[in-house]
């Protein structure tokens, strides 16, 4: 593939209610500002990727046809992804393939999510034509892996908690989250349970939220020196109904890191990144993808030794995650975002890890069967 | 210069409504697997996998998941899914091809029209301010394109008649958006289509694709012309290298107006349009646009040059276009 | 053997889509009766309705002006019972698109019949009829932002299940579970499945399996949401019968508490439909 460059990044002020723009407004803050970061006009780009989850979320079918014009998209190839929660981290992916396959020099990948047009848990707890529905949520569906992951490794109940905790700590350092509030330990333990065993404060929000990349060619990132460099992409998925998988350790999780650390020639994860963007919407998930990304045999003692907080070997969701901002959609792309504009030492926030030159971004989606994940890199 | 990209196999269900007997996930499996045995590929070694459908036609958030159960996609798989016509699945599967990152795709889309609400949900897609809320459902917004066409081509309703005619229409009194009638709308139907795309093999060549949108708002567009097809189709011709003549072409009219609006955009003068009958026959909607590229790439005699085109959103807003070569 | 199990299923839902400075002005401006276009600057066409942005190019729009209220019928269909048509408003460069009065052909000139109780919405043109706007006709008032336009959604569908499904809500129905086999892997799926994700061939043999399980893993739901139907808060369990090796998801409730491992049995109700989560009520400890 050719070489792909991180040209501009740009999100949104996330919240639980944007009323004050219309989906296209959110969507055009987003662009606004990636072309700003990139240095470049709506007429540079050559075609558009759009992602957000399901139609069902905002009440409109294929919105990039009603969106074409607010995102600039007119008269150029226009796709959407959908791949469940993961779908902002293959949009960026798909952008990527474009510059990749040479036919595209400029292009940008934009994800969204305006959940306030709707009640979220609604479009997240589809009722079945064939009797009762119990689903309540991605949470009831998560929880149960959470409680298996507990027993089997004997983790302290407060890992999950304290995760939380750091979350809402790094979320105070970035201006676009949207849970800024800075909590203790036992605000995290008071607070209700809602999918036990995982509290309130240990769930995402439901936000509304855009963000946006514009990745290049090597000619279009001729000059720059602050672009960065896309060392790996990929978006995988596995089939969900078999028997005795686990939710909080898919072998499609593992596979889609071992591809990408081979695409950047990364032999130690742990060691050798220098920040991670993960996608948590629940505490102890968090604990479970430094396993399934190969960080740590034992996910809860990396975090419980400090390895993952803001100064330690690997900070982990320095932006404060999903845990503090959940535009479903775009969620997987904040993730790219955050993880490229570390690398491009162009993070908007207190949160920048000084002098990061490889990151990883991750995605996941659907029973944890769908996942994207990106390297960027300060050198191609 | 392209990557020269193979059509190696492809699979079709049986296209009719209602299909109370079988779900959508279990119609997927069926062409996925056939078009794999067609391929003579084991399922491991085809790279990727790209999927097409809508979960809003099927009545339930994230329901294209079920589909990916039938897709094979273990162990697990690089795979993508578009919320959109299959065709729009077959040209990123094009591309991934081109990254070079992968030699083959397996492209698989699939729809049911018959369940309900298709008309209320295709209506969701307009402007949520000031199209849908006007009730404005897919055969209305055809109708407005099709008697803005025939204002500026100066054509009557028997052009639109001939055409619906090929599609074995009588034509019909009931009219239903003018100067549409009940004879010039598509047989919506339930089906799922899957191809096999490689960078070696056998099996017509993709020499040329490209694909545009125009605006979603309706006021904005030029109705009377298929803009964005013809744009599609200039640079698919740039790109392969080619003119304007092909020797035949599968396009993606539901309505029997649009036919006449894409031989002006694509420049088809030939006879051999639609040989498959087209959507008008057939239409399972999120699929419709993959099987004008596999009934184009399976008709496409040695050497021959066949052009496929699909037309998604509201009266054509956005369109891509192939253009194949069969094979030696 | 039955027909093919239909369900008829409806998917509604309240929206309330934000309007955005813009559009809430446009909407605001047309409840006072007056219909406005801006003009992009960047390509300098006057468009109606108004966002921030140009649908044609992209750009940023910009100068607010009063256009129409009349304006020329550009195209035009009559379905479904009326009339709907492109109207390019004198003094805009696009086309509204609207209803109109019957019988109103291409050409003709047009003026909006603006409704009597407007609500901020597009429908506040009532539709356009045939004539000139007169002077003294409907004056604009003053116009106030509009914030939301909502919409309900009401998505009727007739569900089919497959012959498949249909089959096991047949067993159900007589209170019996069955489940059927991968012939690759042996691995026993509970609901049966058209084919194995596993092994991607189609599972066959159909087998009976007991209503006694195991609870595998289980949450406590305890938050409210649109469209729920169980009462919180519950337990959710995932259950894996005896004899199968796929697990699915029920209610589990009774005297004790849930716990992982614990050996659960079905709870039938009398009155049986041919759904396993309704013709089981519950799951309780043995």
């Amino acid at each position: 593939m050719n070489r792909v460059a991180v040209l501009g990044a740009g999100q949104t002020h996330h919240a639980s209610k944007r009323t004050d723009v219309s989906i296209a407004g959110l969507v055009r803050e987003a662009i606004e500002r990636a072309l700003a970061d990139a240095r470049l006009e709506p007429a540079d780009l050559d075609a558009v990727v759009l992602g957000t989850a399901p139609d069902f979320f905002e009440g409109i079918m294929q919105p990039e046809q009603w969106l074409a014009g607010a995102l600039g998209a007119v008269g150029k190839p226009l796709i959407r992804m959908h791949t469940a929660g993961s779908v902002g981290g293959s949009t960026a992916v798909a952008a990527a393939a474009h510059v990749g396959s040479g036919l595209f020099e400029r292009v940008l990948a934009i994800a969204f999510e305006k959940h306030s047009e709707s009640d979220a848990l609604w479009g997240l707890s589809p009722r079945s034509p064939f009797g009762r529905a119990f689903g309540a949520g991605a949470g009831a569906f998560f929880a149960p892996a959470c409680r298996l992951y507990m027993e089997r490794t004997g983790a302290p109940p407060e890992i999950g908690p304290r995760l939380a905790v750091k979350a809402r700590a790094n979320a105070l350092r970035n201006p676009y989250a949207h849970v800024r509030k800075a909590t203790t330990l036992d605000e995290v333990l008071d607070s209700p349970m809602l999918w036990d065993p995982l509290r309130r404060l240990e769930c995402c929000p439901t936000s509304d939220g855009a963000a946006a990349m514009v990745l290049g060619s090597e000619r279009a990132a001729r000059g720059r020196t602050d672009a960065a460099w896309v060392r790996g992409a990929a978006a995988m998925a596995e089939a969900a109904e078999i028997p005795g998988r686990d939710l909080g350790d898919p072998d499609v999780g593992r596979a889609c890191a071992a591809h990408v650390y081979r695409q950047a020639g990364i032999a130690d994860p742990a060691r050798e990144l220098d920040v991670a963007e993960i996608y948590e919407p629940f505490s102890w998930i968090e604990a479970m993808w430094y396993e399934n990304l190969g960080f740590a045999e034992s996910g809860w003692r990396f975090f419980d030794e400090g390895a993952t907080e803001p100064g330690g070997a690997l900070p982990v969701n320095p932006s404060g995650g999903v845990l503090c901002t959940n535009p479903i959609g775009a969620s997987g792309m904040i993730r790219m975002v955050e993880a490229a504009q570390h690398v491009r030492g162009r993070i908007d926030g207190g949160h920048q890890v000084d002098g990061a030159r490889l990151a990883l971004g991750h995605a996941y989606g659907g029973a944890s069967n769908y996942v994207a994940m990106m390297v960027f890199g300060s050198e191609p | 210069m392209i990557r020269p990209v193979h059509v190696v196999a492809s699979a079709i269900t049986d296209l009719r409504a209602p299909t109370p007997e079988v779900t959508t996930a279990e119609m997927a499996f069926d062409v996925a697997r056939a078009a794999v045995e067609r391929s003579g590929l084991p399922r491991g070694s085809i790279g990727v996998t790209v999927s097409a459908s809508s979960d809003m036609l099927e009545g339930r958030s994230f329901n294209f998941v079920r589909g990916l159960e039938a897709l094979g996609a273990h162990p697990a798989v690089h795979e993508r899914h578009l919320e959109m016509d299959g065709a729009w699945a077959a040209y990123y599967a094009w591309l991934l091809i081109q990254t070079g990152e992968f030699d083959g795709a397996l492209v698989v889309a699939w729809g049911k029209t018959s369940e309900g609400s298709t008309a209320r949900v295709l209506n969701t897609r307009l402007d949520p301010f000031v199209l849908a809320p006007l009730g404005l459902d897919d055969v209305a917004c055809a109708g407005l394109q099709a008697d803005a066409f025939v204002a500026r081509a100066g054509l009557g309703v028997e052009s639109i008649d001939e055409v619906a005619a090929r599609a074995g229409r009588a034509p019909s009194d009931e009219i239903v958006a003018s100067p549409l009638t009940r004879a010039h709308l598509p047989d919506l139907v339930d089906g799922a289509c899957a191809l096999v795309l490689s960078a070696g093999g056998e099996g017509p060549v993709i020499r040329g694709a490209d694909h545009r949108i125009e605006p979603g708002a309706l006021g904005h567009r030029d109705l009377s012309r298929a803009v964005s097809a013809r744009a599609a189709a200039e640079r698919a011709r740039a790109m392969a290298g080619w003119d304007t003549r092909v020797d035949l072409a599968e396009v993606g009219s539901s309505y029997a107006h649009q036919e006449l609006m894409l031989r002006e955009a694509l420049a088809l003068d030939g006879e051999r349009v639609n040989p498959s009958g087209g959507p008008m026959v057939a239409d399972p909607i999120m699929a419709t646009g993959l099987i004008r590229l596999a009934e184009a790439a399976a008709r496409a005699g040695p050497g021959e040059r066949a052009l496929a085109h699909a037309a998604t959103g509201p009266a054509m807003q956005q369109n891509v276009v192939w253009l194949l070569e069969g094979a030696a | 053997m039955s027909e093919p199990f239909v369900s008829r299923f409806e998917v509604e839902a309240p929206f309330a889509h934000s309007t955005g400075a813009a559009m809430g002005r446009w909407l605001g401006e047309l409840r006072a009766r007056r219909i406005m276009g801006r003009r992009c600057s960047s390509c300098g066409l006057v468009v109606v309705p108004a966002y921030e942005h140009c649908d044609s190019c992209g750009g940023e729009l910009g100068e607010w002006r009063a256009i129409g209220p009349g304006g020329t019928v550009r195209a035009v269909t009559a379905t479904q019972g009326r009339t709907l048509a492109a109207v390019r408003l004198d003094g805009a460069d696009v086309d509204l698109i609207h209803v109109v009065e019957a019988g109103v052909e291409r050409g003709a000139r047009v003026r909006p019949k603006w409704t009597r109780e407007p609500a901020g919405a597009i429908t506040d043109v009532e539709r356009f009829e045939r004539g000139e706007p007169a002077d003294d006709d409907d004056a604009p008032g003053p116009a106030e932002p509009v914030a939301f336009v909502r919409a309900h959604l009401r998505l009727p569908f007739d569900l089919s299940a497959g012959a498949l499904a249909s089959r096991f809500f047949d067993g159900i129905r007589d209170g019996r579970i069955h489940g059927n086999r991968c012939p690759s892997c042996a691995r026993v799926y509970v609901p049966p499945r058209g084919s194995c994700s596993a092994c991607w061939v189609e599972c066959r043999d159909w087998i009976e399996v007991s209503d006694h399980g195991v609870l595998e893993t289980f949450v406590i739901v305890n938050v409210p949401f649109y469209g729920q139907q169980v009462e919180i808060p519950y337990v959710l369990g995932s259950i894996r019968l005896d004899g199968a090796d796929s697990a699915f998801l029920h209610l589990v409730a009774g005297p004790r508490r849930p716990a992982i491992g614990l050996r659960v049995r079905a709870v039938w109700r009398e009155e049986r439909t041919g759904f396993l989560s309704e013709d089981v009520d519950r799951f309780e400890a043995e």
